[in-house]
């Protein structure tokens, strides 16, 4: 026998309430906005997703900028026409600076045809690898990987070599647009590595022009996943590369710090982003909170006022 | 250790989890392929490729937001999705291309995995199954078409619109209001049992959720537009007296318009 009735608007309905009308922004973008840097200050933006999209409605002068993925661009172009709201910053996962698999050429044309309808000051991408080699494992032919998620490299010299050599392929092939290269995350020791993250990042900044995208929140997560304190390995980093800072949230589960853009960053990471500030100016500072539709607005909207005032004291 | 082997075998490894397993189990094969078994954690690997698979099913949270919120606050993504990863690989199963059918694998698989034993395992199957019935009676809902086998008879009683029901370990919308506090207390939900039945009615936009009692949730799992209430009152193991007290039941779900009495097209039970 029903007790009591509930009615549920359903998720759709809240969040499309929440979302542009889709013929709000017309593909064909006549007037787009574009990111000037601004040396006076550092620029706040959010990773691209429903939460920075429900910011943007609530707080449009909050935000200077989105940071889009190529890949969600490749796959979902018209999430471009948010450019006539905003200016945007190109990300991206697809190169495999740190691979020894580059990408295809339909993939690097892509990737500078999308730069350059951006006008992106800049692509960031990962100091890692989504794409390996196939093996011969006994007999059994594995074919060659192609991730979704990027991984830590091989922390060595033969590695840093091997990114120098990419990164001038790279450069060549995307044109004008500058690179810059983010630090990944560590979960592990990787077979035949010499030197830790702090070392690998300098040696490879030492041989190449690439600006430092400064994930902090990577950055905290190799120091507690390799046992190292982040205030000395911070010292190590060359910060003066730095041009944009990217901070989320952290979890520990299975004994093992992970990435978490759907949990807000822990105050550790914003101990190191008034460190880095006392350093260098960022031109820009992106939050990611992009991997839950849910997460809540009040308190990106906090994480937003505590990433200002340090801007504002530093 | 060449660089591109190693990384070679990771990336195999994250990607195709099963390939961990033969690893732990042949660590020669590792060395065969240029990698020193001791200097690789495959624990580790196969808890990355959990994250990746994580990732994967970031697009579910906004019709799962409880559910994920309960992993987040338990801490066991990491190792559900390692385990979730793992089954997959060992099966060579793709990935679902949709949004619905991804979560219908997920949930699949943790029919499984999860123990009821479990106060968490318990308490997320709870979460899950709420929250798929609201996400396939609503955004993901299709109407379903006549069904062609009424039995035009009176006496028999049909469902409108589309139904699901099911039974909790506790009441979702309490464990709903626990998953919001800041540090979720999972044991201060009570452990009480609750059948719960979502209808979307016909030409609804909505879906409303009603609790049942014991009577009213086996009465509606019977309701399949054929058995005549005499049936429907012997199918639930009564007498001449049961059949009075579902009549009275079938009225009062009427009044709620989730039954008709009379043979009507448009209705199945989901």
């Amino acid at each position: 026998m029903p007790l009591c009735a509930t009615p549920w608007r359903d998720a759709e309905q809240r969040a499309a309430s929440a979302m542009p009308p889709a013929n709000a922004f017309p593909s064909e973008a006549q007037r787009v906005k574009h990111f000037r840097p601004d040396p006076s200050r550092t620029q706040i933006g959010l990773a691209y997703g429903p939460p920075a999209l429900a910011c943007l409605d609530a707080l449009p002068d909050a935000l200077d900028y989105l940071e889009i993925p190529f890949e969600q661009l490749r796959h979902t172009p018209e999430a471009g026409d948010v450019q006539q709201r905003i200016p945007l910053i190109l990300h991206c996962a697809s190169v495999s600076v740190a691979g020894t698999v580059p990408p295809s050429a339909q993939t690097f044309d892509a990737i500078a045809a999308t730069a350059a309808r951006l006008r992106t000051p800049w692509i960031g991408e990962h100091l890692a690898y989504v794409s390996a080699e196939g093996l011969d494992d006994e007999g059994d032919a594995i074919a060659p990987s192609a991730l979704t998620y990027t991984v830590c490299p091989q922390l060595s010299e033969a590695s840093v070599a091997r990114v120098i050599d990419n990164y001038a392929a790279a450069r060549a092939r995307l044109g004008a647009t500058p690179l810059l290269l983010e630090n990944a995350p560590q979960y592990f020791e990787v077979p035949g590595s010499t030197m830790p993250m702090s070392a690998y990042i300098a040696e490879v900044l030492a041989h190449c022009d690439a600006g430092l995208l400064l994930d902090l929140t990577h950055f905290l997560i190799t120091c507690v996943n390799t046992g190292v304190d982040p205030g000395r390995e911070l010292k190590r980093l060359p910060l003066a590369r730095v041009v944009e800072v990217h901070i989320s949230g952290m979890s520990t589960q299975s004994g093992v710090a992970w990435d978490d853009h759907a949990v807000p960053a822990p105050p550790e990471v914003f101990d190191l982003l008034r460190r880095v500030l006392d350093e260098v100016r960022p031109q820009a500072l992106t939050l990611e909170y992009n991997w839950s539709g849910a997460f809540p607005q009040a308190i990106l909207q906090q994480q937003l006022l505590r990433t200002r005032a340090l801007l504002e004291a530093a | 250790m060449s660089l591109a082997r190693v990384q070679a075998v990771m990336a195999a490894g994250i990607e195709q989890p099963r390939l961990l397993l033969r690893w732990r189990a042949q660590p020669e094969r590792l060395r065969a392929l240029g990698v020193d078994p001791a200097e690789i954690d495959l624990d580790v690997l196969a808890k990355f490729s959990g994250l990746g698979v994580k990732v994967r099913h970031n697009p579910l949270r906004a019709h799962y937001p409880l559910s994920f919120r309960l992993m987040s606050a338990t801490a066991m993504e990491i190792a559900m999705f390692a385990a979730y990863a793992e089954f997959r690989s060992i099966r060579r199963l793709p990935w679902a291309g949709t949004l619905p059918d991804r979560a219908r694998d997920l949930l699949d698989f943790l029919g499984g995995w999860l123990d009821p034993a479990d106060l968490v395992h318990a308490r997320l199957w709870d979460a899950l199954r709420y929250e798929d019935a609201i996400a396939r009676l609503g955004p993901w809902h299709v109407a379903a078409g006549d069904d062609e086998n009424v039995v035009d008879v009176a006496d028999v009683p049909r469902l409108r619109g589309t139904v699901r029901l099911h039974e909790f370990g506790c009441d979702p919308r309490a464990l709903a209001a626990a998953l919001h506090a800041s540090a979720p207390d999972l044991g201060a939900v009570p452990d009480e049992p609750h059948a719960l039945c979502f209808w979307r009615a016909p030409g609804a936009e909505e879906v409303t959720v009603l609790d049942l009692d014991a009577l009213g949730f086996h009465l509606l799992a019977r309701i399949d537009g054929r058995r005549s209430v005499p049936a429907l009152a012997r199918s639930l193991g009564g007498g001449r007296g049961a059949t009075a007290a579902v009549r009275a039941a079938l009225a009062t779900l009427a009044g709620f318009g989730l039954v008709q009495r009379s043979a009507m097209p448009g209705a199945r039970c989901a």
